[in-house]
């Protein structure tokens, strides 16, 4: 009798072991406090701007975290596509310093870098004569510079319950998704034009190291590798641009795996320079996300592979898009970032 | 073949209604501002039952008063209803669309229009969109080709094909021409499968089993089951115990 319990009991451990294996793998990993605490930091910075606001202020830059401001972001300059929120123009200095501050404390140190030198491309494309100072009436030509970028938040800032950080003007838009210790930064627009200036002496390349390491992977790749993942065909734009949420398209190219271990590893590096833009504390999980799929992500590549030259890149994985289209010219450069299954911080911003 | 792909087109058209939406300037659909060129970027869904193409296009400001009579036909400064249905008529009849060699023909979509400042901004997107029913085709390899001929003379062209959201279609190639456009699709349908959910039976089994080996075992009988041996009541038993 105990001998048939006994192997009853054995029999039945064998047949729910896998079930009890991937109940167990599903189970969320205790979060870490990094993240939490990064949160913490991040609200706190929002709620500083807040104080040094009026309520007319309150009111410009406060939005539901549900409804059409989610989804208002562009590439394009104001007024041509109109932006809400608080415009920086508008702003007094210490209104400013506390935007400048928030900025800071959302995004890592890399990341405050490339937003701040996209602005100034904007403010060399505004003082080079590229647009009008000043605001453009509706309708009017584009207005450039610093001072046309806008700040908004959806939802109110909580270290517990959803809201949404958008910072954005021409060639930027960023869409930083909080909900406790999680945090998602797709989609978000990071593009340049000048791609190259010179700012207090030092040429500045906002977008320099993308495209640096996108050609050295390109460069690096052997002739039958090359084969798959220079696509033949001419791709002008990006494709999963602005308006284009919740668009999965067919990868091309060549899959990761296909790839040696240095050249993924310069992979997830070009990958890093989109991921890495928003506080470490996030942009580290969010990295070992992208590694761990990376045997199903692709790279793919149009046009010329000599740097200096006006190319395209993709790299598409599971949770990751990321493009990266130099618009007919190696001066003015568009980049998309997105994840198919969490833009707007879809699987865990549940208000 | 054919002739089922007729009589599904035919039932389509009488069955769809066009919906139109015109959508103020500011929209979200507004992406890169190209000058001199029109931007036409197409999405095709493949499915076991029907093929989805949408085609955003999005004219640039130099080119933007050339274009926009072929929308605002009658110079009024907007976009009736009829404009757009013509838009889209047109639009479509410039498009190829064929299923295993067999051509589509696409007459009904929905489209949203910008304002016509907006256009003149090189801001403004035409959004269209077509759906088509068409046969299952059997589990297999199949191919849809795509051709937009609208515009060529001022067009720069994306196309590419959607993940598609039946997991019983795989594409397996995808063939652009060099300025993407024509795309050719392959793909292959998988027959239906009913999918078991098997870590659940594999449960119940292991129950099933357990329950059976722990069942309670019927009590052995008292009576002898061999002839000739006496039976022995217990107070005669008793009496002879002293």
């Amino acid at each position: 009798m105990r001998t048939k319990l006994t192997l009853t009991a054995l029999v039945a451990l064998a047949l729910c072991a896998p079930i009890i294996a991937n109940l167990r793998a599903q189970r969320t990993a205790a979060p870490s406090t990094a993240p939490a605490e990064a949160t913490a930091r991040i609200v706190s910075s929002a709620q500083a701007v807040l104080a040094t606001l009026d309520a007319d202020g309150k009111a410009k830059v406060q939005f539901p975290f549900e409804g059409p401001q989610k989804t208002r972001w562009s590439n394009l300059p104001s007024p041509m596509f109109e932006r809400r929120g608080l415009r920086m123009g508008d702003l007094t200095a210490t209104q400013k310093a506390a935007v400048m501050n928030l900025l800071a404390a959302a995004l890592s140190k890399d990341g405050y870098q490339k937003v701040i030198e996209i602005m100034r491309g904007d403010e060399v494309l505004r003082t080079t004569g590229g647009g009008r100072g000043g605001r453009g009436g509706p309708g009017g030509g584009p207005a450039f510079g610093e001072a046309e970028y806008y700040l908004a938040f959806l939802g109110t800032p909580s270290t517990t319950t959803p809201w949404m950080l958008q910072f954005g003007g021409h060639h930027l838009a960023i869409n930083l998704t909080l909900a406790g210790s999680q945090a998602t930064m797709t989609p978000s627009l990071p593009a340049a034009q000048p791609a190259s200036y010179t700012f207090e002496g030092r040429t500045v390349r906002p977008l320099g190291r993308e495209n640096d390491k996108a050609f050295a992977l390109v460069n690096a790749l052997d002739v039958t590798q090359r084969r798959q993942a220079i696509l033949p065909h001419t791709v002008s734009d990006l494709v999963l641009g602005p308006g284009q949420d919740g668009r999965t398209i067919q990868p091309e190219g060549i899959r990761a795996s296909s790839l040696s271990t240095p050249q993924q590893t310069m992979l997830l590096d070009i990958a890093r320079e989109w991921a890495g833009i928003m506080n470490d504390s996030f942009g580290e999980p969010r990295m070992a996300e992208i590694r761990s799929r990376l045997a199903d992500t692709w790279f793919a590549w149009s046009g010329p592979t000599t740097n200096g030259s006006a190319a395209y890149f993709r790299i598409q994985g599971p949770t990751l898009v990321i493009e990266y289209a130099q618009q007919g010219s190696v001066d003015h450069i568009h980049t998309i970032y997105r994840d198919p299954t969490n833009d707007y911080g879809a699987k865990f911003a549940r208000p | 073949m054919q002739s089922r792909l007729k009589t599904v087109q035919s039932s389509r058209r009488n069955c769809a209604a066009v919906v139109l939406l015109a959508i103020a300037a500011g929209s979200t659909g507004v992406a890169a501002h190209r000058l001199d060129e029109c931007l036409q970027a197409a999405r095709i869904a493949v499915e076991p039952d029907r093929l989805a193409l949408e085609l955003d296009v999005t004219p640039g400001v130099a080119i933007a008063e050339s274009f926009i009579p072929e929308i605002d036909r009658d110079r009024d400064g907007t976009i009736a209803a009829h404009e757009q249905q013509e838009f889209i008529r047109r639009i479509l009849g410039s498009v190829d669309l064929s299923l295993d060699g067999h051509r589509i023909e696409l007459s009904d979509g929905t489209a949203t229009f910008p304002d016509l400042a907006a256009l003149r901004t090189g801001e403004g997107m035409i959004r269209l969109r077509t759906d088509v029913a068409v046969p299952t085709p059997s589990a297999g390899v199949h191919q849809v080709a795509f051709r937009n001929r609208y515009r060529g003379d001022v067009s720069v062209y994306l196309a590419n094909a959607l993940v598609p959201d039946s997991d019983r279609v795989a594409i397996t190639a995808q063939h652009h021409s060099a300025e993407q456009r024509e795309l050719m699709i392959d793909y292959e349908v998988h027959a239906e499968t009913t999918t078991l959910p098997w870590p659940w039976i594999a449960a119940a089994a292991a129950l099933a089993l357990t329950l059976f080996f722990l069942r309670p075992m019927p009590r052995p009988s008292i009576r002898a089951s061999t002839a000739g041996t006496p039976r022995v009541s217990p107070t005669r038993a008793a009496s002879t115990i002293r």
